[in-house]
């Protein structure tokens, strides 16, 4: 079938690993325009196919690899794609996006999507060149870490411009929050969809293309792009210059960056911290090349900023992905204490927050190596620092014995010997509490008791990220009525709309909140943008560039040709909130699982935000708003038949079951 | 009265003289704000400041040897 819009190349194959038998479909139009791609396809494909209660590691599931028609163009931020599956982790929708070069490699051999069905009776991975697919055999790279796999494929393909998206030991031994990552440095991270790409015996995609698909205005794509590195190369300056890493001491000093296990959300210092810092001692001579913070408060975190990273030389470069300018990725290395090897990339903040002051760990090149190891293993760093950080704390109150901790004794905060030990531990399953821990934190505690559970920081069993939902509180509902469980991307940041909500103004939201409200003027602001973000993540871009949405509204048109409408990509967005929903219902995870975990309805004992925490009638209420705003049951979140029809779901109402 | 000050990433292009850590003479009563002004960076790029390890705001009013921190919006994904 000729597909009249552009940018697609109107292909989605379909493996069956069991059969080896490959297919290949061509949907229409309507197809196209209704689901776009990414999370779109994803949600699609997961609910019409994967059948209900199935095991998300058994050979029912489905694995979707998706792209969108922005992927592989000549603009910044297309060098995305997504993949997704039923989560192990949470039971429910899973899918996440990567960034580097598969994408727009995977778009050049010649498809929109990939689906893996059943399971290889051996080590396969697949090879997709210019719209042909074959499975070949990868007994001989089971059990490898990523960059002698990516090494390995490159020289049996004889071909060095092969992109390959692959799991790591993780995923080979399902840990169930193992990834999917692709140029050795990016990461469907989580959810644990590496686990399921380890379950179907599939160690990776190996891609290469060399033709895209036709777009309808060429020109208008590279003067869009033109734009952007010119004039808007100032919005993004400082972003490519410390890497998302460049933020860490701002959100120390928010109260917004996880410390300990999420007792804190500052670094705070020796004791209890002086709050507002000691008094300056005015008979000292200024010296201006001095570390400007005097108090001991912040000083763990302001040791691992992306400043630091550089001022230290642990900095070497920095990288972009497929056609951008920002190059927010970073290079480093280090020959000193820890051998850490460039290929693997440096921590992002999720990485520095998760994996260092979670840990109760400032070292940063420690936190280097460590992310070094995660990436070469194939873990989601977040769920992975965080579980540590939980068995950490279980450790220092007893709740987990000494005896229990077998060759992760000693395991306490800012331990790093017994952190990097845990990280190997876990990501091959080894010893009994690296087995354990490989389960996430949430599964680790049921053997442990209640206090233990309430001690895990979870939403739907997935670790909550680096950002503070007591900061911010219409974050917070984002992470309970998030598909995948706790999500900061496809999520709304209070903090960046308190002055100004400038690029919300399309959407006709024009008063800024305060981060801590929850009125039901917030909750508005909080769906329209997490709509907004599935679209995002449908089209598939990346978030980091300051594209309005007014230029994303013309990306599209010049992209496919379709004359849309920002109405009509918001709706897309819409749809694929609701369809994950039905999908989670379906699949048990009802508003029940829409929830906090108890420590983030605890108020903080010190920091900026002493005192402060999410009060539960507010969020609970706030959720009852989202619920009825999305046209679904206020209390139970069930959506209504008829907002189904309004979001052309109708054809799931045969499957939905209340 | 003296005050040093620090920023951070992409903000000191904003100088001509391009320094990360400087030294300003400022007028009894400058604020933070008034740091800010003289440095030569427009608010906007302005997310956050510090004075003497502690968040403040830009109304905030300075001592002498207080040391004042400026940062850019950054917030990690």
């Amino acid at each position: 079938m000729v597909l009249e819009a552009k940018a697609y190349s109107g292909r989605i194959a379909r493996v069956n690993l069991t059969t080896q038998i490959t297919t290949v479909e061509e949907p229409d139009d309507a197809f196209y325009r209704t689901y776009i791609g990414g999370h779109g396809f994803i949600a699609y494909f997961l609910h019409k196919e994967v059948p209900a209660g199935c095991d998300p590691l058994g050979p029912e599931n489905k694995l979707v690899f998706a792209t969108g028609p922005l992927t592989g163009l000549p603009f910044a931020g297309s060098g995305r794609h997504a993949v997704g599956a039923k989560s192990p982790l949470t039971g429910g929708y899973g899918a996440g996006e990567a960034g580097g070069f598969w994408g727009n490699e995977f778009k050049r051999a010649g498809f929109d999507a990939l689906i893996v069905e059943g399971a290889a009776d051996h080590p396969v991975y697949l090879w997709i060149k210019d719209g042909q697919i074959e499975i070949r055999d990868a007994a001989h790279l089971w059990g490898l870490e990523c960059k002698p796999v990516e090494q390995a494929v490159r020289a049996e393909l004889n071909d060095q411009r092969v992109r390959f998206a692959q799991i790591g030991p993780a995923g080979e031994k399902q840990v169930l929050f193992a990834t999917i990552s692709n140029d050795l440095n990016e990461f469907v991270g989580r959810g644990g969809i590496g686990a399921v790409m380890g379950s179907k015996n599939l160690k990776g995609v190996a891609v290469r293309g060399t033709r895209l698909p036709e777009v309808a205005d060429m020109k208008a794509i590279l003067d869009m792009n033109r734009w952007m590195a010119n004039d808007g190369k100032k919005l993004y300056q400082g972003f490519g210059e410390l890497g998302t890493a460049g933020g860490t001491l701002n959100s120390s000093m928010q109260g917004n960056l996880p410390t300990l296990n999420f007792r804190f959300g500052h670094w705070p210092g020796q004791g209890l911290p002086a709050p507002h810092g000691d008094a300056p001692d005015h008979d000292r001579v200024l010296d201006p090349t001095e570390a400007c913070l005097t108090s001991e408060e912040h000083k763990g975190a302001e040791a691992t900023t992306g400043q630091t990273m550089k001022d230290t030389g642990l900095l070497t470069g920095t990288e972009g992905c497929f056609a951008c300018g920002v190059k927010c990725k970073r290079v480093v290395e280090s020959n000193g204490r820890f051998a850490v090897d460039p290929d693997y990339g440096g921590p992002e903040y999720e990485t520095v927050g998760m994996m260092g002051s979670n840990c109760g760990i400032d070292d940063l090149e420690a936190i280097a190596y460590g992310n070094m190891r995660v990436g070469a293993l194939g873990m989601d760093s977040i769920s992975c620092g965080a579980t540590i950080a939980w068995a950490m704390e279980c450790a220092e109150q007893g709740l987990i014995p000494e005896a229990d901790l077998g060759d992760l004794a000693g395991l306490r905060f800012g331990n790093v010997d017994a952190w990097l030990k845990a990280i190997e531990l876990i990501g091959r399953r080894e010893s009994p509490m690296g087995d354990l821990l490989a389960q996430g934190s949430y599964r680790a505690a049921q053997k442990y008791g209640e206090e233990a559970v309430a001690l895990a920081p979870v939403v739907k069993k997935q670790e909550v990220p680096a950002h503070e939902p007591r900061v911010k509180h219409g974050l917070g509902l984002g992470y309970m009525v998030s598909p995948t469980g706790a999500d900061h991307m496809h999520n709304f940041h209070d903090t960046g709309y308190v002055k100004r909500t400038n690029s919300l103004h399309p959407l006709g939201i024009f008063k800024p909140l305060p981060a801590t409200d929850l009125s039901p003027e917030k909750v508005r602001m909080v769906l329209y943008t997490i709509n907004w973000r599935h679209f995002q993540n449908s089209a598939i871009y990346c978030m980091f560039l300051p594209w309005t949405m007014e230029q994303v509204v013309d990306l599209m048109q010049a992209a496919t040709g379709w004359k849309s409408s920002l109405f009509e990509l918001v709706k897309v967005g819409e749809r694929v909130n609701t369809l994950t929903r039905l999908f989670n219902l379906r699949e048990g995870l009802t508003h029940e699982t829409d929830k906090l975990a108890r420590r983030f309805l605890t108020p903080f004992e010190s920091g900026p935000i002493k005192g402060t925490a999410i009060p539960e009638q507010q969020i609970m209420d706030a959720r009852r708003a989202y619920y009825s705003m999305m046209g679904w049951d206020a209390e139970t979140g069930v959506p209504h038949e008829w907002k189904l029809q309004e979001l052309d779901l109708g054809w799931t109402l045969s499957r939905v079951t209340a | 009265m003296r005050v040093s000050v620090r920023t951070q990433g992409h903000l000191k292009q904003f100088r001509a003289d391009r320094l990360e850590r400087f030294i300003l003479d400022l007028p009894d009563g400058a604020t933070v704000g008034d740091v800010i002004t003289v440095s030569g960076i427009p608010w906007d790029e302005v997310a956050m400041a510090a004075v003497n390890g502690a968040q403040a705001r830009e109304d905030r009013v300075l001592a002498d040897g207080d040391r004042v921190m400026l940062l850019p919006p950054l917030e990690g994904g």
